[in-house]
């Protein structure tokens, strides 16, 4: 649905966008994610035909944005960062001018507009001036203009940005609601709203794509060694010295821990060693009570420090 | 009008009397001009009045067209240099300053279709302008008879350098996202063909000719006889056209250097 070929943008010889290519299929969410200026708004901008990419294709539901840029950009939706509306007018007429400049035939406005309204839930604000509504509000216009000929696209720039986290959930809410019947790109540099609406995630940093795939690959091949949680109730350097003969364990280490009977270690152990089942029955043959025993999730968070700082490398 | 065109000339126009700007630039209008006229036709009376006492009475050619419509007509220009940069200075600059350009230039549309928008919306503004001063020419019809043609004439060459001047200010407007910047170049530019004259006095006689044809009043001034001229009728046309494809070219080199 949305294929970028070699695409790099310079503004005065800086580069801000380094040679991307990427592929989104119809119905996918993908979210770009990426520290403040990594060119994620950029990336957006040339995919939505705001300007043109310096080099490189950007095709949009087969359409060339610079051979055929009307055509394309009658099939995307498109909501910037800050939601920029104007201010003047009242909801409907503005949406009313959405649905004329987007070419929504003039019988089919008036169902188009309440359709789009019902979704991002703006119905009962319609007739109120738009400098005067909240920015939740505001925002859910942004979405409502963005859908309102019903495009095969949807590009949504922080579309939570600024919000409480009512308004959040609730936008986020809404994106989910579309998850299937639309392609959807969204940025974000706020790393749980990936995980929680996205199906695929790209890394970006520095204008370049520095991972890709699905949230929980993303997870895994952060690396070789996994980790694994053990609250249990035995003494500290027994736990220790006898879990440490076990083959395949590589690191034990004792959490800090106070007022409980429990203590809790984590154990890095090789992967697919078996060595969870030793310790396991290590615990059992010296009748240790265990609370629990757990592979903790690698967060976005690790997976994105890991790829965006360079120390960590 | 076409569906994208005729939406976006709605919006400008709600956009444009949502805000008191456009009040005030009406309302400021019409006490000017309908001092102007009042108090030329003043003069014009009281002329003839005493023309007529007086003993070279067939002497003086009393037309009106020459005595109240001309120095009228031109009056109306020098004021439309202090107002349309009000109307104009927000078309573009207010888009880029507020983001909203960036959603316009993101829907399916072309540039040409959105200049054409502001153009229009900014022309319908002024035409009410105009129409509204008009009132004061049909209270004169009331009182005594003058040639319409001529004063249709003039108000063609207001309509024409109107939109000259606004188109160059929808340049303007193109290239800064300050209205308060867009406003004074555009100010300044006007005033500048304003003393067009002046500064042709000041050079030398080979020059003198070159500056005087970009004289914004040399090429009213037949308009203001009431005479068509086509010469002058393809100057005005010439600039609107030539600031629009100037405004064109700015949209689209602000794109490629984003």
């Amino acid at each position: 649905m949305i294929e970028l070929k070699n695409v790099t943008k310079k503004f005065g010889g800086r580069i801000v966008v380094d040679n991307i290519s990427f592929k989104v299929n119809k119905g996918e969410i993908v979210g770009f994610l990426g520290p403040n200026g990594a060119g994620k708004t950029t990336t957006m901008r040339m995919i939505t035909g705001f300007f043109p990419a310096g080099e490189g294709t950007v095709k949009v539901a087969g359409f060339d944005m610079s051979e055929n840029p009307i055509a394309a950009k009658e099939r995307i939706g498109y909501m910037p960062e800050n939601v920029p509306l104007y201010k003047e007018l009242d909801v409907m007429s503005y949406l009313k001018f959405v649905a004329r400049v987007k070419g929504v035939e003039k019988a089919k406005t008036g169902a188009m507009i309440s359709k789009a309204m019902e979704e991002a839930g703006i119905t009962e604000v319609k007739s109120r001036i738009i400098g005067r509504l909240s920015k939740g509000f505001r925002q859910r216009v942004g979405i409502a203009q963005a859908i309102l000929n019903d495009p095969d696209v949807l590009i949504l720039d922080e579309p939570t940005s600024g919000l409480d986290p009512k308004q959040i959930r609730e936008i986020r809410d809404l994106i989910k609601e579309m998850k299937g019947t639309r392609t959807i790109i969204l940025s974000t540099h706020i790393l749980p709203e990936v995980s929680m609406t996205c199906d695929k995630v790209m890394v970006i940093n520095e204008g370049k794509i520095v991972a890709e795939g699905r949230v929980d690959e993303l997870g895994r091949s952060s690396g070789g060694v996994s980790k694994v949680i053990v609250e249990v109730e035995a003494p500290k350097t027994t736990f220790i010295s006898e879990v440490k003969k076990i083959k395949g364990v590589e690191t034990v280490e004792a959490e800090p821990r106070e007022g409980s009977k429990y203590n809790l270690f984590t154990v890095g152990i090789e992967e697919n060693s078996g060595a969870v089942r030793d310790i396991l029955s290590k615990i059992i043959k010296n009748d240790w009570e265990l609370m629990e025993l757990k592979r903790p999730q690698v967060t976005l968070e690790d997976v994105f420090l890991k790829l965006v700082t360079k120390e960590d490398v | 009008m076409k569906g994208k065109l005729a939406g976006l000339y709605k919006k400008e126009l709600s956009v444009f009397f949502s805000m008191p700007v456009a009040y005030a630039v009406l309302a400021v209008f019409m006490v000017l001009s309908g001092y102007f006229f009042a108090s030329i036709v003043n003069q014009y009376a009281e002329f003839s009045l005493r023309s007529m006492s007086s003993q070279q009475r067939q002497m003086i050619d009393m037309n009106m067209i020459e005595w109240i419509f001309r120095p009228y007509f031109h009056n109306i220009l020098v004021i439309l240099v202090f107002m349309m940069p009000l109307v104009t200075m927000r078309l573009f600059a207010e888009e880029k300053r507020e983001g909203t350009s960036e959603l316009l230039f993101t829907y399916p549309v072309k540039d040409f279709t959105v200049v054409m928008s502001k153009f229009l919306s900014a022309m319908t503004v002024y035409a009410l302008m105009l129409v509204s001063s008009a009132a004061c020419f049909i209270m004169l019809g009331f009182i005594t008879k003058y040639e319409l043609l001529p004063v249709l004439a003039g108000m063609l060459g207001l309509f024409l350098a109107g939109g000259a001047f606004i188109m160059l200010g929808i340049f303007i407007s193109s290239l800064t996202e300050s209205q308060i910047v867009s406003g004074v170049i555009t100010l300044g530019a006007l005033l500048l063909s304003l003393v067009m004259p002046w500064i042709a006095q000041a050079a030398g006689p080979s020059w003198q000719k070159i500056i005087m044809a970009l004289s914004v009043q040399q090429q009213f001034d037949s308009f203001a006889k009431g005479v068509l001229d086509t010469a002058n009728l393809a100057f005005f046309i010439n600039i609107m056209v030539l600031f629009f494809f100037l405004t064109l070219r700015s949209l689209e080199t602000k794109k490629w250097r984003g």
